[in-house]
């Protein structure tokens, strides 16, 4: 059996392993090199420097430099890789799920629930801390209640999931529009305003660990699921023919893509796009199989938030919130994306 | 040697208490093709669906080599039973290979990944349906007859004894019917059991063992089809006029399916 004839039989994961340790480079390199920018100069001697003293070298380093790169970027560079992250590995998962390459993971209402929960929080001046977990809390509440609804919808489970998706993400909509509107309009309609339009200026480190919990529990469940996902992009009827046991695949689906969903809203606020336009560029390079794509969402994903929140901190003096940011960068980009799809086919 | 068999005893099955199936019984053997013929909604895809486990809330039995597939798991299930969709373009273009791959999984556990056994079982089932030269390709942009003969590499793979098949040569040119056909008979001369559900009584009375006709969810006749699909029958199946006559080619006798508009 010669080379090339191995090469075919071994499939899709071991062409793309190149491709993936590409953007595993890309990756590396927007995280470090996330630390260099900002408002206060960090330059690339005093970034080595810093983690030459965090081996335990003997270096001169002023205070400032550590207190800028542990105590400001660092949390704000893994937030941002976490949120990138967890939003394209959800809608990815999202989108096969519901055979739908345009969902996003804002479909079964987590983001609409955590927002409410949020801007709820702020309206009762609870802290950020208790602000954050309300809104992880109601986002997976808002989830359930479409579970519930959809388990009503006896013929197919998935239009059941998009319809009580609508109408539990609706229902929190105008929610959050009662609590604006009875809002103080001098400080905390401005703040609900600005939360909502996501941001990650006001992140600690202790804030986005407890975050990281569920997004990982769901990304490595995820994960270790990540061939059966291609079998949740058949019919119903060819999925079970073929022997997964799709509700409880689904159901896990769904679960772990909440987790990560609503944690993520809960500490950046509402960054749409992500989920939507990472998954559709990572299918254009690589092709459809989870075992590939998972992984390059990942790392796609967590390159560009980190390029986008450098992005928020760096073109203007008051930072710009993420949100704006991805829609004025995702929705061109997505264009494009679609347009160049049309010509190729 | 006794050949597996898959039993379908006093079926009935309905969509909100309104009866598609009544009292449904045959029975099949591993190596032996059967054709499902009957009007549009006489209940082929539903007994289908309670045969591949997705609609328990039948009355009677379906068994499995003797065993009642209600005591098995839906992976157990499909280690017997593969199934082979109504000819359809998926909405993510996975490749061909991919595709066949995916019938692999009956053999995996919840958390694993196909492997060297798996590949090599996706592989043998894409040569065997000569279809080697499109592995790379998306089964989206396949023609018909050939994401056909996809689908069934994909239920090779899965091993399963016995296929059903929902209307595998609908929306096919005539010479891609035909060659789905013989290849469905090869197979079940291979030792596959399979239930072949379609709109062409002259398919029945060319490649098939035996016959099953559904008429308002009851069966209306199930035997050869050169003995049972006669005029009468088939007339009364679907409610129009249709005539059978006999064609003798050398020493062997064809019979011919004609409307009939006396």
């Amino acid at each position: 059996m010669g080379n090339k004839e191995r090469k075919k039989r071994e499939g899709t994961v071991s062409d793309h392993r190149l491709l993936l340790l590409g953007l595993g480079g890309l990756f590396l390199v927007c995280f470090f090199g996330s630390f260099l920018l900002g408002r206060y100069a960090v330059s690339l001697q005093e970034l080595i420097d810093v983690f030459a003293a965090m081996l335990g070298r003997e270096v001169e380093l002023s205070s400032a430099v550590q207190a800028t790169v542990w105590g400001v970027r660092l949390p704000r560079i893994i937030s941002a890789a976490a949120v990138g992250a967890s939003l394209s590995m959800a809608g990815l998962c999202y989108q096969g799920l519901f055979r739908n390459p345009m969902v996003s993971p804002d479909v079964l209402g987590a983001s609409a629930g955590a927002g409410f929960g949020a801007a709820l929080g702020i309206l009762l001046g609870f802290s950020y801390w208790a602000t954050s977990t309300f809104a992880f809390g109601c986002g997976l509440a808002a989830v359930a209640l479409v579970w519930v609804v959809a388990s009503q919808v006896r013929q197919s489970p998935i239009v059941g999931l998009v319809l009580g998706g609508i109408m539990v993400s609706s229902l929190f909509s105008s929610g959050i529009s009662f609590i604006k509107l009875v809002a103080d309009p001098n400080d905390t309609l401005p703040e609900i305003t600005y939360w909502l339009m996501g941001s990650l200026s006001a992140i600690r480190l202790e804030e986005i660990g407890a975050a990281l919990l569920p997004m990982t529990v769901g990304a490595v469940v995820l994960f270790v699921l990540r061939w059966r996902l291609n079998l949740l992009t058949l019919s119903e009827e060819e999925a079970q023919s073929l022997g997964v046991n799709t509700r409880l695949l689904r159901a896990i689906v769904v679960l772990c893509s909440t987790l990560m969903t609503a944690a993520c809203v809960s500490v950046s606020g509402m960054i749409g796009w992500i989920g939507l336009v990472i998954p559709h560029f990572v299918r254009m390079i690589t092709g459809y199989d989870y075992r590939v794509t998972l992984p390059a969402s990942l790392l796609l994903g967590a390159s560009f938030m980190i390029l986008v929140d450098d992005l928020s901190r760096t073109l203007t003096t008051s930072e710009i919130p993420l949100g704006i940011l991805t829609s004025f960068v995702g929705a061109p980009f997505f264009l494009y994306l679609i347009l160049k799809e049309g010509k190729r086919q | 040697m006794k050949q597996p068999q898959l039993q379908v005893n006093q079926l009935s099955f309905g969509y909100h208490g309104e009866p598609v199936l009544r009292q449904v019984s045959f029975s099949m053997q591993a190596g032996e093709l059967m054709c499902l013929l009957g009007p549009n909604g006489v209940g082929k895809s539903t007994l289908f669906r309670c045969i591949l486990g997705g609609n328990s809330g039948y009355q009677g039995e379906i068994l499995l080599d003797g065993k009642n597939i209600r005591t098995l798991k839906q992976r157990q299930l499909a280690q017997w039973v593969g199934y082979i969709p109504q000819n359809s373009v998926p909405v993510f273009g996975y490749s061909v290979y991919d595709t066949v791959l995916m019938g692999t999984t009956v053999s995996l556990g919840m958390f694993r990944n196909p492997g060297k056994a798996q590949q090599q079982a996706a592989q043998k089932a894409i040569e065997q349906m000569g279809i080697s030269h499109l592995s790379r390709r998306s089964v989206a942009q396949l023609s018909g007859g050939e994401r056909q003969l996809v689908m069934i590499a994909r239920a090779l793979a899965q091993k399963a004894r016995f296929l059903l098949m929902d209307e595998p040569t609908a929306n096919l040119d005539y010479g891609n019917q035909l060659r789905v056909m013989r290849m469905v008979r090869e197979l079940s001369r291979q030792g596959y059991g399979i239930l072949v559900s379609t709109h062409s009584p002259e398919h029945a009375l060319q490649y098939a063992d035996r016959v099953l006709v559904l008429k308002e969810g009851q069966v209306l006749c199930c035997g050869e089809p050169g003995k049972v699909l006669d005029a009468p029958t088939l007339s009364k199946a679907y409610d129009v006029g249709i005539q059978v006559h006999q064609v003798q080619q050398g020493d062997k006798s064809y019979r011919v399916v004609l409307p009939d508009e006396t």
